[in-house]
């Protein structure tokens, strides 16, 4: 054998050796991404799972506060508390037909139990003799 | 054996080898591909059913009157526990029990021990940080009603799986209930679910939400009636109802005995049912309003028309039936004002007859059913027809004994004089709508028929109001406004015969007696007081009820009003 023949005949065929080798990197490539795609979805779905979790619990805990919140104001509920604060609001079918100003003592009285505000409104009755204040419709009306 | 030989054989088991398996393959693949493709999914694929949220129950207002919420049972697998006399008082303390308590009932081989229910989702948390794996907490359903006892026999109540059994619960349960949705999870080796390969997912459609007629205002106003009734009277039972008599709207609606929906433990089955639609009681003089009405519509007389009340005793069909007080002439608005026995016998006897009697009774919705709650245990009263009435009757029935029916068939009926003549149907339920507010049902006011020209619905309102002025009513006054109203005494018929101790009181009546805003029926049944009469039982709390509901529906004053003199004011103010 000619020393050119056995050059060429042992010589490495570098174009298919490349060709190969992008072949198998390229299908390592997608493998790889393939994998990391396939798990990058296993834990976003699970993170999903997670928040749609926390998201029921946000509504359920709404849910209960709404209760809480239409349990406190109640009827019977806002009846009770005011018993205990002792504000002597008058109960609608024991109410007077007439709106009846309150007199300076009474509010001040009120004003110490911390039932009204200390603001200086103006709720005196126009000045009246005080023997009229007895006799005289107390004034307003609904 | 020589070396090809071997060879052969080594080859020929291989050959048939592989062909069983490329049989196999092909039978797996090809041939019985579906059933074993059925049988991979079911190994690894499993259903979840999603419940669906049951719809809530709101006011007329948008105020929740029955509501789901979730809530934990709490249970403990003993196997998993690890070191139970230091984790057990933790756990105690997070559910705020004493901590010793779940030692003492701990079983270390019950894997699935209760330790709490009903447990809120703030407890839960405490115990999930306990980060302790053998706690097992399990999201429950729970209806809750937040105003407890308010509107209880309205509202109903659900069973253990969130199915209505009784009320609107039960009524409008194909719009709370909702679908159930279904989820195909799978699951690895240790029965996790693998969330990414979640496949097939129909998610649950929520219940509707129900929004009643009633006013919760109104409804309370109702309730506090009633507990002073029982206070006062400690009667059998208790019935009030306020009906708007234009759309049929049901604004409050009450009985007692009553019962708590959100503590099942104590229902009594007496106090559950609703008796304003079960209870048939006989209406008594209430029911002089539909003759009146009646002999008025058929043009047989008018207000003026004079009536002979036979001085107090009138002799027929062999016995004797009696006033209170002894009448003479009575023109018949001012028979129905005394509301005279013998009058309206005689009105019936002389102008109506058994015939039209019957006719009009129906026509008013006596002995039918309202249709309210369907199935739910309504009754439709008892209204005998003609050829069972006895000689009597004609005089009986014309003041309401020999005939029953149900408060709210009463109200009904009083709603035909308060709306021109015209019978409504009663409702309870407004409108349904779906979790984005928007309206799925609306149910609209029914008109069944023209019972009275509505000249004469005026005319019988005209002679109601006279009852409140100068007749059995004159007593009650409601300041600022003017109302129309019947008392009635009725006596209980036990053992075949009338009772003369025993007594339903009532009053039915509306407000205000031109433009009325609202019609109500108070029915006290057997008073444990020497107090039995409508006029005394009865009416004041149709006057009480009315003033507040004045307030709650802003009706303006129609007469006027009383003014408050500072002497008036109480002295601790």
């Amino acid at each position: 054998m000619s020393r050119n023949r056995m050059k060429n005949s042992q010589s490495l065929h570098w174009m298919g050796v490349v060709k190969w080798v992008l072949i198998a990197s390229l299908l390592s490539m997608l493998g790889l991404s393939y994998m990391l795609c396939k798990n990058q979805n296993l834990h976003l779905a699970d993170e999903a799972h997670r928040l749609q979790v926390q998201l029921d619990l946000i509504r359920a805990r709404n849910a209960s506060l709404a209760l809480d919140l239409e349990g406190m104001k109640s009827p019977r509920e806002l009846e009770r508390r005011l018993t205990l604060m002792h504000s002597m609001l008058v109960r609608l079918d024991q109410m007077p037909s007439s709106v009846v100003p309150m007199d300076q003592s009474t509010r001040m009285k009120l004003v110490r139990m911390g039932t009204v505000p200390n603001h200086a409104y103006n709720l005196n009755p126009p000045v009246a003799s005080s023997a009229d204040a007895s006799t005289q419709p107390v004034h307003g009306s609904q | 054996m020589p070396y090809r030989a071997r060879a052969t054989w080594v080859l020929v088991f291989l050959g048939l080898g592989f062909t069983v398996i490329s049989f196999n393959l092909i039978q797996i693949q090809l041939v019985q591909h579906d059933k074993f493709w059925q049988m991979a999914i079911s190994n690894h694929l499993h259903p979840e059913i999603i419940a669906p949220k049951r719809g809530t129950i709101y006011d007329s207002e948008n105020n929740i009157l029955a509501q789901t919420q979730q809530v934990y049972d709490i249970r403990l697998d003993g196997q998993k526990l690890k070191q139970p006399e230091v984790n057990l008082p933790k756990v105690a303390a997070a559910l705020q029990m004493p901590a010793q308590s779940l030692t003492a009932v701990f079983n270390p081989r019950n894997r699935y021990q209760l330790l709490a229910s009903g447990v809120n989702d703030g407890v839960v948390a405490k115990l999930r940080a306990l980060k302790l794996d053998s706690l097992i907490c399990e999201v429950q359903d729970l209806r809750s009603y937040p105003n407890n006892e308010l509107a209880a026999h309205v509202l109903g109540f659900t069973d253990d799986n969130g199915h209505g059994l009784a009320g609107t619960e039960k009524e409008m349960d194909k719009f709370l209930n909702g679908v159930p949705g279904e989820r195909w999870v799978e699951r690895d080796a240790k029965k996790n679910v693998i969330f990414g390969y979640q496949t097939r997912e129909t998610p649950a459609v929520d219940g509707y939400d129900v929004t009643l007629t009633i006013k919760l205002a109104i409804q309370h106003v109702v309730e506090d009636e009633l507990d002073q009734i029982v206070q006062t009277y400690q009667p059998n039972a208790a019935y009030i109802i306020l009906m708007d008599p234009h759309t049929g709207e049901i604004l409050g609606m009450g009985s007692r005995p009553t019962f708590d929906p959100n503590n099942r433990k104590t229902f009594l089955p007496d106090a559950v049912r609703n008796r304003c639609l079960t209870d048939m009681v006989e209406p008594g003089s209430i029911f002089k309003i539909i003759t009146m009405a009646a002999a008025l519509n058929e043009g047989q007389i008018n207000l003026n028309t004079p009536v002979f009340c036979e001085n107090g005793s009138y002799y027929y069909g062999g016995k004797y039936l009696r006033d209170d007080e002894p009448h003479g002439w009575l023109p018949a608005l001012e028979v129905m004002s005394q509301s005279s026995n013998i009058g309206f016998a005689k009105i019936a006897l002389d102008y109506l007859h058994e015939e039209k009697l019957y006719k009009y009774a129906t026509a008013f919705g006596i002995g039918q059913r309202t249709g309210l709650f369907e199935q739910q245990g309504e009754s439709p009263g008892l209204l005998r027809p003609v050829s069972k009435w006895s000689a009597l009757s004609i005089t009986r029935i014309p003041m309401g004994q020999e005939v029953a029916a149900t408060p709210l068939q009463l109200v009904t009926a009083m709603s035909v004089i308060a709306n021109g003549g015209r019978l409504v149907v009663p409702r309870l339920a407004k409108q349904v709508t779906d979790d984005a507010g928007r309206v799925v049902k609306v149910y609209q006011p029914r008109i069944v028929r023209q019972v009275i020209a509505p000249d004469v619905a005026r005319d019988v309102a005209r002679a109601l109001e006279q009852v409140t002025i100068d007749g059995t009513a004159k007593n009650v006054h409601i300041d600022g406004y003017s109302y129309a109203g019947k008392t009635g005494t009725a006596q209980v018929f036990i053992d075949g015969a009338y009772s003369h101790t025993k007594f339903v009181s009532s009053f039915i009546g509306f407000m205000p007696a031109q433009d009325p805003a609202f019609v109500a029926l108070v029915m006290v049944d057997q008073p444990q007081t020497t107090k039995y009469y409508g006029a005394e039982v009865s009416a004041p709390v149709f006057a009480s009820i009315a003033k507040q509901v004045a307030q709650i529906m802003t009706l303006v004053p129609d007469r006027p009003v009383t003014p408050v003199l500072s002497s008036n004011i109480p002295a601790s103010l």
